[in-house]
């Protein structure tokens, strides 16, 4: 299967080059981010520590970076979708597949793209975030060490929204509508992590490998009881991914291409 | 080439392909045809990779679709005009597509500019007339510059200079040497068009032929003849077995004799003849008997008891 190495990268191009000429989605990308930007950087220039209370300069650094990754999961979650939706919607697939009837290549092709560019976002964000609050909290007289949590949560970030991509891209491949998709995913990441618990029995379960609030951990990195370690919460929602895009490559392969 | 073999798909119990067998040759334009829902449409989606078939193959160049190595290099496709985004420009869409099917994007330029689409090239296609979309979809179908081509109902929504254009098109694509496969409900866009007609009907194959042959063989012997005495060489036909019927005054229909014997018996019985011709029947007529026959052997079949 060497095609693979060559086609891959040409339809990861393409996949950009989709994503870049609807000027819509442009919009709501950027309509999405700004927001989280300004947040993260408005909260980066107003650290105020809680009068009495011992302070952690490394979570007073790093507390704007994590608000701004909350709002822009809004943004990842559209991105990773409109890869599949904007095309079931306008019937773009049928072309697509046409020029790719190997229909796992575009898939893959398809989540490589979106993992690409919301990893190099996530990047971005950080530092970006980063580069305001850490001197911020300098300013305060606090040493902030960039050897321990900062380097964490930052490579967190750019673990998270990548796999938050995929998840959507791959429920997107199976719902093909937009406002389904976006239902479930607003769902699955804001909604039912604070209300899951509730669940008799199995809430306390479900609460702590509920997989997308589990995944963010990577990000959070609580460092609580009653909640997984960054890495086994990640390597969750890394496995619900998983079997997610398999489900999803196994929809794709089947059903006629409408 | 395109060939299909015994290929059979059902939609909830319902055969929309049953059985279906035909080939289309390099070379030659040809029209596969049949009323609406007879499954045109699907069996060229299957042809296509874009739908699976419950059984039997559909072939390009010996290979099903979706294992061809370059698609797009091989096989060019117009289906349904809206298979684009339509909040993208025409040219933005012929970039992804090349880029998808590793194409140069240079070709989408040129493609534009041999179906006269260059200066709606930057507009969304949202904002096209079905025109204007159905170039575009041949625009796609032309960027590989395949050597299998396949037009789904190509001439919906054209003009009369668009049909002519497209006919053109497809014409010469053949004359090339390509494979033209194209499909259509309406018969007399294709009469001028096919070398090679498959006619379907309720999914199954009625016919595939030479369009000349299609035509004759439906057409029966039957000659239109002008003569000095209509009457009289009724009378003599009538007598050779023929059946007659009077046309324009002065003309004669005669069904069941070769243009060849009414010109011998009106020489015998000496009436001067001013014209004398094969009446053809229209391929839409020539389709409508084929597939009334076809319709009668299968209900025949039914009544057949076990």
């Amino acid at each position: 299967m060497s095609t693979a190495f060559i086609e891959i990268p040409r339809l990861v191009r393409a996949e950009f080059v989709k994503l870049r000429t609807v000027r819509s989605t442009v919009i709501t990308l950027i309509a999405l981010t700004v927001p989280a930007l300004a947040a993260g950087l408005f909260l980066a220039t107003r650290l105020d520590p809680e009068p009495g209370r011992p302070v952690n300069p490394e979570h007073l650094a790093l507390t704007p970076l994590v608000v701004a990754v909350f709002l822009v999961e809004l943004a990842v979650i559209m991105l990773g979708s409109t890869v599949l939706t904007s095309e079931y919607h306008s019937g773009m697939i049928r072309s697509s597949i046409t020029a790719m009837p190997r229909r796992g290549r575009l898939l893959a092709a398809k989540l490589l793209a979106v993992t690409l560019l919301s990893a190099g976002f996530g990047l971005l964000l950080s530092l970006v975030v980063l580069a305001v609050s850490v001197p911020a909290v300098q300013a305060e007289g606090f040493e902030v060490p960039l050897t321990g949590l900062v380097p964490a949560v930052v490579l967190g970030v750019v673990l998270y929204l990548p796999m938050l991509a995929v998840f959507s891209a791959a429920v997107a491949a199976v719902v093909r509508g937009s406002g389904a998709t976006f239902t479930i995913m607003l769902m699955s990441v804001f909604v039912l992590p604070n209300v899951i618990g509730f669940v008799p029995w199995a809430g306390d379960w479900l609460e702590r490998y509920w997989p997308p609030a589990a995944g963010f951990e990577v990000v959070l990195h609580s460092d609580k009881a009653g909640v997984v370690s960054p890495a086994l919460g990640y390597a969750v929602f890394a496995l619900a991914t998983a079997l997610l895009v398999a489900g999803a490559n196994q929809v794709l392969q089947r059903r006629a291409a409408v | 080439m395109i060939q299909v073999r015994s290929l059979v798909k059902s939609y909830g119990g319902r055969r929309a392909v049953d059985d279906l067998e035909f080939t289309a040759r390099p070379g030659q334009v040809t029209g596969f045809l049949g009323p609406n829902g007879a499954g045109k449409s699907t069996t060229m989606r299957i042809i296509l990779g874009l739908e699976r078939a419950d059984s039997g193959t559909a072939t390009v160049n010996g290979r099903p679709y979706a294992q061809l190595d370059e698609p797009l290099r091989e096989v060019g496709a117009l289906l349904d005009a809206r298979c684009t985004d339509l909040r993208r420009s025409g040219r933005d869409h012929l970039r992804v597509m090349a880029l998808m099917g590793g194409i140069p994007v240079s070709r989408a330029d040129e493609v534009l500019a041999q179906v006269g689409l260059e200066t709606a090239a930057g507009k969304r296609t949202g904002g096209y007339s079905l025109g204007m979309a159905q170039r575009l979809g041949i625009a796609v179908a032309l960027l590989g510059d395949p050597h299998t081509l396949v037009f789904d109902e190509p001439t919906n929504g054209l003009d009369v200079d668009g049909i002519r254009w497209i006919r053109d098109l497809m014409r010469g694509l053949a004359a090339e040497g390509r494979t033209v496969l194209v499909s259509s409900h309406l018969m007399s866009e294709v009469e001028d068009l096919a070398d090679e007609v498959v006619v379907i009907g309720q999914g199954r194959l009625i016919e595939q032929s030479g369009i000349r042959e299609f035509i004759d063989r439906a057409s029966g012997d039957r000659v239109r003849v002008e003569c000095a005495d209509p009457a009289a060489l009724a009378i003599a036909l009538r007598a050779s077995g023929a059946v007659t019927e009077p046309e324009r005054p002065g003309t004669l229909l005669v069904n069941g004799l070769s243009r060849r014997q009414v010109g011998e018996i009106a020489v015998a019985q000496r009436i001067a003849v001013y014209g004398l011709a094969d009446c053809l029947v229209s391929l839409e007529e020539a389709y409508v008997r084929a597939s009334r026959n076809s319709l009668e052997f299968s209900t025949r079949d039914q009544e057949v008891p076990a």
